[in-house]
This record gives structure tokens, sequence and C-alpha cells, in this order.
């Protein structure tokens, strides 16, 4: 009789002791499920993905000579803008004296 | 006559030589290369190897197995680049997963877009697959640790001179407890002479 009320405490302390060991959920828990849950769609984009918040670092050198390349683009884009605009209207826009000395060879309008 | 033409082959061939500027030269990928000084392979390389080294050989493992007696699942979320250069840390976390499987002591699961185009093709299975052969809903496997990362770098610049340094932080979290159970690192400095 001892050996099995001794079993049956025994059962009882390891449950209490099992059921001591589990962690107790929040009770509003089932609150924050339902927000996160909403956000489902918006997640599945993010996950395995590097978002790109770059920053622009200063490098005075690397600026200068980036501002250099953009000069030269920028007047290179002129010449062609100037050359387009001179073909379109030859009249308005005058071409540069390239045959001094014959007046045969000289571009349409003649300009002297 | 023959003459001449020797001559002109002879100038056809060294002008096709000429021509062709552009040489390309196939290297090993593990070799070293640095031409402008940004982020480049031989960067995501060795971070890829630091942090394998870093989470194989950490106690997380072993923990997680003895209090579950499973091996971890792992899933792969976000990472922030919050440097000054377009880097893209796929090249790297790549690695950590595929190191992860090779290992076989840690699972790895799907996750993003490439899980969403599975789900709609087991969706698809539910209508075109034979009932044997198509596969069940609900049976996926639960990560217990999500891997996230941040990049950073600061720039300083001086003249024709510039340091570059890059770290770059992983971490895993557990998915219930929230717990950061691992934290990997790599640092990378440059000095760069224009």
């Amino acid at each position: 009789m001892k050996k099995i009320i001794a079993i049956i405490l025994g059962l009882f302390l390891f449950s209490f002791y099992m059921t001591g060991q589990e962690e107790t959920p929040n009770p509003n828990a089932q609150k924050s499920h339902e927000k996160y849950e909403k956000q489902l769609d918006s997640h599945e984009q993010n996950m395995g993905s590097t978002i790109q918040n770059t920053y622009e670092a200063r490098d005075p050198w690397q600026e200068k000579k980036d501002a250099r390349i953009d000069r030269k683009e920028d007047r290179r884009d002129f010449r062609r803008q100037l050359r387009l605009e001179r073909a379109r209207r030859p009249i308005l826009i005058p071409q540069r004296r390239r045959f001094f000395n014959d007046p045969w060879r000289q571009p349409y309008p003649y300009v002297w | 006559m023959k003459r001449i033409i020797t001559i002109s082959l002879s100038f056809f061939l060294a002008l096709s030589f000429i021509s062709c500027n552009r040489q390309v030269q196939r290297i090993d990928t593990d070799t070293t290369t640095d031409i402008s000084g940004r982020w480049n392979d031989t960067d995501a390389r060795i971070t890829a190897q630091e942090l394998i080294s870093e989470a194989m050989s950490q106690p997380w493992l072993e923990r997680h197995v003895s209090d579950t007696g499973k091996k971890p699942v792992v899933i792969c979320g976000l990472v922030e680049n919050k440097s000054h250069e377009h880097i893209e840390a796929e090249t790297f976390v790549k690695e950590l997963e595929k190191a992860f499987i090779k290992s076989g002591r840690v699972r790895v699961v799907q996750g993003g877009n490439m899980r969403e185009q599975i789900r709609r093709e087991r969706a698809d299975q539910q209508n075109n697959s034979s009932v044997e052969t198509m596969k069940k809903w609900g049976l996926e496997v639960g990560a217990d640790y999500m891997l996230q990362g941040v990049i950073n770098s600061i720039v300083d610049a001086e003249g024709r001179n510039k340091v570059v340094y890059y770290q770059i932080d992983m971490e895993l979290t557990n998915m219930e407890t929230n717990e950061l159970v691992w934290i990997g690192d790599k640092k990378i400095k440059k000095y760069i002479k224009n």
C-alpha cells in the first residue's frame, strides 16, 4: 500500500515539475498574432533579400574627377546639339568659316 | 604574284590582330582581384568563409541538438545594406546556406519569392497532378532560427588616398523565444591610393 502511495506521489510531483518547466503563454498573444497576420504579404517580399539603404560617401578627389568628366560630356552634348540645330536651321545659326580663300567652298549661308 | 598574295595575306592577318584589342582571360574564382577598390567577389568570398567557420564552430548548434534532439532548421531573412555601395548579400548568404546543408548538421528551409513559387506549384498540383503524386498542404518544416544581417561601411578620404571599412554582421535568432543564439561578423579594411 505504501509503495502505491509513494508511486502516485512521485508521479504527481513529476507532473508538477514538468508543468513548472513550461512557459505560460501571454494571454494577449492572440492580439499580436492578428496584427502580424495582416502583414504576411509584405513580409514574403523581403525574405531572403537585401534591402539597399545605401548612403553617398564624400570623396572630394573622386567628386572633382566626376565633375570634370561631366563637364566634358556637357561640352560634347552642346556641340552635338549645335550641329543638329545648324543642320535644321542653317539661316538662323551661321556656319563657321572654314575655307577663307575659296568663295565657292563656303558653307551655306555665306557668312564673311 | 606569290609574293603579292603573301604580303596581302600577312597584311590582313596583322590588321585582324590589331582590330582585336580586347583580351579575355579566364582566371580561377579563388584569385584575389582588386581593380577599383570597391566591394568585389573577393570580399564576398572571404566574408562567406569567415561566416561559415564561425557559424559551424559556435555552441548554438550543439545546444539546440542537446535541448531538442533534432537538427536546427534555419530560414534566411532580411539583410540590410547600410553601406555606401551596392552590395548583394545573396552572394555570401547562399554560401552560408550551402555550408549548412553540406555539413548535414543544419537544415535549411526556403523563404521569400522561391517559397511563393513552390506554393503556387503545389496549388497547381491540386488540380493537375494525379492524386497519388500531388503534394499535401500544411506539411512544411517550420524554421527554428532566422538568419538576418546588416552591412555597414565607413569611408575616410583625403586627396588621392582613401580608407574603406566594411563590417558585415549576421545573426541567428530563435523564432520562438526571440533569443539571439549566434552573431557572426566579418570586418574588411582597404587602403586605396588613386
